[in-house]
């Protein structure tokens, strides 16, 4: 079944032009290009990360997708509808959870915030109460007398669990969640991963994730932007993007009874001198690393040779490439 | 948007300001001695300027009492201006403001709502202060009369609304803060005469305060306080400064809709 389009961006752009003063009288005019024409969409039941480095461009996109900031070009289309053109129904359809440590009245208890904001979000009466109370079981507000408790007095997970509650108080079918678990500890960490998977896959709920964890965004996106410098340099389900690098999969064969320099002369005799086979000395024998790109043939061959060469193997793994390499190896502009 | 839901909004924003009231010591405190530390100044400086005699010939009525609803009126009346300004700055420096401009609801009835909390303790406030007062100097009829200039100050309140949205935009557009508030707060004070007649005004003060709704109803409770009964000519000041809430009520929603456009311009800082 084909899953219907919750976010469109088309060609987004944003410059911010900010001054800075080089003396009393003269000041400079700085100009920061936060995105370069990005497009990107976003699915009912998925979950998207967009994944960058500091300054990459994720809070920028966010911020647009959310109708809090203009951009300078390109559209976003919420369920088709031009999000700028028709901002008070886009707004309706959307929940945002943004910087994780403020954002609430810290005189008011967790309680009286999060009905604070089912209010201007148009709940009121049984309903507000019936919603408010959903979400703090959902996200065990209440073991954590954060309802009870005034903003000021929070732990940063009990404000991160706010926050996630106030995205959800209307119940909107697109969330936009911006780094939900920085700082957080790994209960709250794993407890919103957990959540953020649930409203996507058994809810259907559409969810633009932006994170630099590169663990987390493997565990919790379907898919993935990789967003360096305002522009998305490669997109596609974790897998996909592994499959993109070229030779990162490493075997790696402990083993023994051998001399360093007759493994390195057999090795490079099979493979020849384009792989650069790595041997190390270490407790009990040798570890050997192969960077290959299709490792299942490899094994089999370097397998082989080293069974008629008596040498002892003790134990092998191939080693797939992680979403980290994939991120470093195109932060680093790579592919050009 | 239904009325029920519009009280749930007044009452969600009663809330907020009784916990900040309440849950601040400090600011329990200001709340609860102002009117007290206001009438002290005010009977210190009539003193040092001439005594309460000389001030009573002039204008008609006792300094004690002239003062006193000066200072409630201005109070109240500025409920909506420092409300609406210093609460949309204050939930921009606290990371609300975000959450604020992505909710679908209208940012000007949020205003409008955001200040009826504060305006209520207001009238409170103006109760538990000027009825003594009126009545020690005027006997029973001082609870009549002090009755109907907490009513008139409500109203004048309520008239200057829109112009004071229209100040508070001002102050948000600019991204002064308490800077430019605290420019405009005594400009409001010194053109809208509450606190001394406006006859003693210089005529293009007096022309410019006529544009001001609060200069009119200031006028309205400056010559009741004299007379102590309703004349045609307040109720002419009256239709004025309704006339002149009407004109400034498309004013302040452009202006809220403006303000929102260069934040949006700008990006919501979080």
């Amino acid at each position: 079944m084909t899953k219907t389009v919750a976010i469109e961006a088309k060609g987004l752009a944003k410059k911010y032009i900010t001054k800075k003063r080089t003396s009393i009288f003269k000041s400079k005019v700085e100009v920061v290009e936060a995105l370069k024409g990005i497009s990107f969409n976003v699915k009912y039941g998925e979950v998207v990360g967009l994944l960058g480095p500091n300054g990459a461009g994720k809070t920028t996109t966010i911020k647009i997708i959310a109708t809090l900031l203009r951009p300078d070009k390109g559209k976003v289309y919420i369920d088709g509808l031009d999000a700028f053109s028709n901002i008070s129904i886009i707004r309706r359809k959307l929940g945002i959870m943004l910087t994780v440590e403020k954002g609430f009245y810290p005189r008011l208890t967790g309680l009286e915030n999060l009905e604070y904001f089912g209010v201007l979000y148009g709940l009121y009466g049984s309903k507000l109460k019936e919603r408010v109370n959903f979400i703090i079981k959902l996200l065990e507000l209440d073991s954590l007398n954060a309802t009870t408790k005034l903003y000021e007095e929070f732990s940063l997970g009990m404000k991160a669990r706010l926050a996630f509650a106030r995205a959800l108080i209307h119940n909107p079918q697109i969330l936009l969640l911006d780094e939900p678990t920085l700082g957080l500890d790994p209960i709250s960490a794993r407890r919103i991963r957990s959540i953020v998977k649930d409203l996507a896959h058994k809810e259907g709920k559409a969810i633009l994730y932006t994170t630099h964890n590169m663990f987390e965004a493997e565990i919790v996106c379907d898919r993935i932007l990789l967003i360096n410098k305002g522009i998305i340099v490669a997109e596609g389900t974790p897998e996909e993007l592994k499959s993109k690098i070229p030779k990162l999969k490493i075997i790696k064969i402990n083993i023994r009874n051998c001399i360093k320099e007759n493994v390195e002369r057999v090795l490079s005799e099979i493979l020849g001198s384009d792989i650069k086979v790595k041997v190390e000395s270490v407790e009990g024998g040798l570890k050997v690393k192969i960077p290959v790109s299709k490792p299942e043939e490899v094994v089999s061959l370097v397998l082989k040779t080293f069974v008629k060469k008596n040498i002892d193997v003790i134990n092998l793994s191939i080693e797939e490439p992680s979403l980290e390499d994939v991120f470093i190896y195109f932060a680093k502009g790579e592919t050009s | 948007m239904s009325s029920r839901y519009y009280l749930e909004l007044v009452r969600a924003e009663y809330i907020f300001v009784i916990a900040e009231i309440f849950r601040r010591k400090s600011m329990l405190f200001t709340v609860l001695i102002w009117p007290y530390i206001l009438l002290t100044f005010i009977l210190l400086l009539g003193s040092a300027m001439g005594g309460l005699k000389y001030f009573q010939a002039r204008v008609g009525v006792n300094p004690v009492i002239f003062f006193i609803t000066g200072g409630f009126l201005l109070i109240t009346s500025l409920a909506f201006f420092d409300d609406v300004a210093s609460r949309f700055w204050y939930d921009e420096f606290i990371g609300v403001l975000p959450y604020i401009i992505m909710s679908p609801i209208s940012k000007v009835l949020l205003a409008f709502a955001m200040a009826i909390p504060r305006l209520t303790i207001n009238i409170l406030l103006g109760v538990s202060s000027l009825i003594p007062v009126y009545v020690v100097f005027k006997g029973v009829q001082g609870i009549t009369d002090s009755l109907i200039v907490i009513a008139l100050s409500i109203l004048g309140a309520l008239l200057f609304s829109t112009l004071a949205m229209v100040f508070a935009i001002i102050v948000l557009v600019s991204g002064g803060g308490w800077r430019v508030m605290n420019i405009i707060r005594p400009l409001i004070m010194l053109l809208s005469g509450v606190m001394y007649p406006r006859f003693i005004l210089p005529y293009v003060v007096r022309l410019i305060s006529s544009f001001i709704p609060l200069a009119h109803t200031a006028e309205i409770i400056q010559v009741y306080i004299v007379h102590s009964e309703i004349t045609s000519s307040m109720l002419t000041l009256l239709g004025i400064a309704i006339a002149l809430f009407i004109i400034y009520m498309p004013v302040s929603i452009r202006g809220f809709s403006y303000w929102e456009l260069k934040v949006l311009r700008k990006g919501v800082k979080t």
